[in-house]
């Protein structure tokens, strides 16, 4: 805390307790779940409950790997929607905000507006119809009735960032690109777009993180188990199998929680980034 | 003349090409079914027996207001906000200002308090759960075996004083984070020389909190009031996951009300009405916040 002045050693060490003690309520669940995918079942449902396992076993993460097909078909599903997602909005976001943030042309005011206007709707507003055009194009329970509306979804955010990145490069450069002959998809795609790539950063991992936990939509438009992804499938095994002992299901999410964990803690500046350039959205 | 109209069209068609893609997108998922979905929320359409949508005008939204689980989960949703907002402005507050210090570890702190901004919503659902759960939760473990406070144990879930507030928990361990962001870039805004005259004043600690942090953060508390207050309204993944509006009603929303009239009951008409009323809330909440809030000119 910035207003504590320096010179206090008293302060300082209680806020590293503070620190300590805080970040281990915040990951307690995280942690509960890790404990409890390496204890074997009758631990599990002992009373009174054990914290620490009394023996480590690696029974409920063979279970999820051998025992159990959902788990890689919502694996797959999941990664597929996020790749298929990001293959879309990192070009289309990159050239729309090249366009938005260094030309002036007819229309743009009113593409603007728009943008802007539906960052501010919720989600649920397009699922009704989005639903009914889906069922007519027979798009329902595959990968690609994903893609297409997670697309639409995180364009508006991810272009209003590129937007702000390429309006940031000073226009010596595109100048000098243009009269070295450069015509305008070299000058976007050579020139500009190697000085954006912390902003195309913020986009990949916002709209990864986003595609990875949408619910509302995948649980909707995908029925199937097959079509299912992570954040939809796992809830439903909770619900619908009593062979799905909690061992068994707490490996699976800890397994699924890993890939998301290790991409934001490695890129968690880009996320910040992406966050503080987007919190114009509702 | 010609020639140089003919170049201007051409210089203005450059910017469209680029826009072209996205813009197809933007038209056909989100344009498109906009103007649908307000067509659909004026119209009786039952997905299973109609045809197509029929004009019905005011109906479905007039019919809400008589409608007692609607109310029921306009008062739920209330009640989340009301309960949410607060401990989410003062948890986000108070952990960005513990982030903001210059102490041994903090990269680690940071990654660890933000780390739930990554976890989905629905299997944070499936975590709390089982922490909730009435015979297996650590909860009531910690409560009558490590605090010896038995009578305080619950069926968390189960019980209609409770489950909302379970929920709420939920939702604070998941958006904190983004609340903690917003604050530590309005807080690394501050101009340092405000706190070096302060000092030189002989201002201490509290002083500085009071008279210097808050009242420079009033950008931020906008931002991250808006933000909080639109994610309450909409608050809808763990509430599917751990309760589906249970026990009775007692955790019934205004998001899962509305999936529930289009996607269990089919009529597409009133679950769009409940959706549409549901964003104009969060426009018209979070316009007022933003009023009220603004910061002074000059």
């Amino acid at each position: 805390m910035r207003y504590l002045s320096s010179n206090q050693k008293l302060p300082r060490a209680l806020l590293f307790l503070l620190g300590v003690l805080v970040s281990l309520i915040v990951l307690s669940p995280i942690i509960w779940i890790i404990l409890t995918s390496f204890k074997d079942t009758k631990e599990i449902y002992a009373v009174p409950l054990t914290v620490w396992p009394r023996k480590f076993v690696w029974t409920n993460y063979l279970t999820v790997i051998n025992g159990l097909p959902e788990f890689p078909i919502y694996f797959v599903n999941t990664v597929k929607a996020t790749l298929g997602t990001l293959l879309l909005v990192l070009p289309l976001s990159a050239a729309a905000g090249y366009a938005m943030g260094r030309y002036d042309f007819p229309g743009k005011t009113a593409v603007n507006a728009f943008i802007i206007a539906v960052l501010a709707i919720p989600y649920l507003v397009f699922l009704v119809p989005i639903y009914i055009m889906e069922d007519i194009l027979g798009l329902l329970d595959t990968n690609l009735g994903l893609i297409l509306p997670y697309t639409a979804l995180n364009l508006p955010l991810a272009i209003l960032i590129m937007q702000n990145s390429y309006r940031e490069i000073p226009s010596e450069l595109e100048d000098s690109a243009r009269i070295d002959g450069a015509n305008a998809f070299q000058t976007w795609l050579l020139v500009m777009t190697p000085l954006v790539i912390t902003g195309l950063a913020a986009v990949a991992i916002f709209t990864f993180v986003a595609v990875w936990e949408e619910y509302m939509f995948a649980r909707t438009l995908m029925f199937s188990t097959s079509a299912h992804t992570l954040s939809v499938g796992l809830p439903s095994l909770q619900v619908e199998s009593k062979t799905w002992a909690y061992g068994t299901l707490s490996a699976a999410l800890a397994l699924s929680l890993l890939p998301i964990s290790v991409v934001f803690v490695v890129l968690r500046k880009y996320f910040i980034e992406g966050v503080l350039r987007g919190s114009v959205k509702g | 003349m010609t020639r140089s109209k003919a170049r201007q069209t051409k210089k203005a068609l450059v910017p469209w090409l680029f826009l072209l893609p996205a813009v197809v997108f933007l038209a056909t998922f989100l344009l498109y079914p906009l103007l649908s979905a307000l067509r659909i929320s004026f119209s009786e359409y039952n997905f299973v027996y109609s045809e197509k949508p029929v004009f019905n005008g005011l109906t479905n939204y007039i019919e809400l207001f008589q409608d007692r689980h609607f109310m029921i989960s306009l008062k739920n949703t209330a009640y989340y906000t009301v309960v949410f907002f607060p401990l989410f402005i003062l948890l986000a507050l108070f952990l960005a200002l513990l982030l903001n210090s210059k102490i041994r570890g903090i990269n680690a702190f940071q990654a660890a308090i933000l780390l739930p901004i990554v976890v989905p919503l629905s299997l944070a659902g499936v975590m709390f759960t089982w922490i909730f759960s009435q015979d297996f939760g650590i909860l009531n473990h910690i409560l009558a075996n490590v605090l010896h406070l038995p009578h305080l144990q619950r069926f968390w879930l189960g019980d209609v004083e409770t489950a909302m507030n379970a929920l709420i928990a939920v939702g604070l361990w998941k958006y904190t984070g983004f609340g903690i962001i917003l604050f530590l870039a309005g807080l690394k805004a501050i101009p340092v020389e405000l706190y070096e005259a302060a000092k030189v004043d002989g201002v201490n600690g509290w002083q500085n909190l009071i008279y210097i942090t808050l009242p420079n953060l009033k950008g931020s508390f906008s931002l991250v009031g808006i933000w909080g207050i639109i994610q309450a309204i909409k608050v809808y993944d763990q509430v599917v996951v751990m309760t589906n509006g249970g026990p009775g009603t007692a955790t019934s929303v205004l998001y899962l009300y509305a999936w529930k009239n289009a996607f269990t009951f089919f009529n597409m008409g009133k679950g769009q009405a409940i959706a549409f009323f549901t964003a104009v809330l969060a426009i018209v909440i979070s316009i007022v916040f933003q009023v009220l809030l603004r910061p002074e000119k000059g």
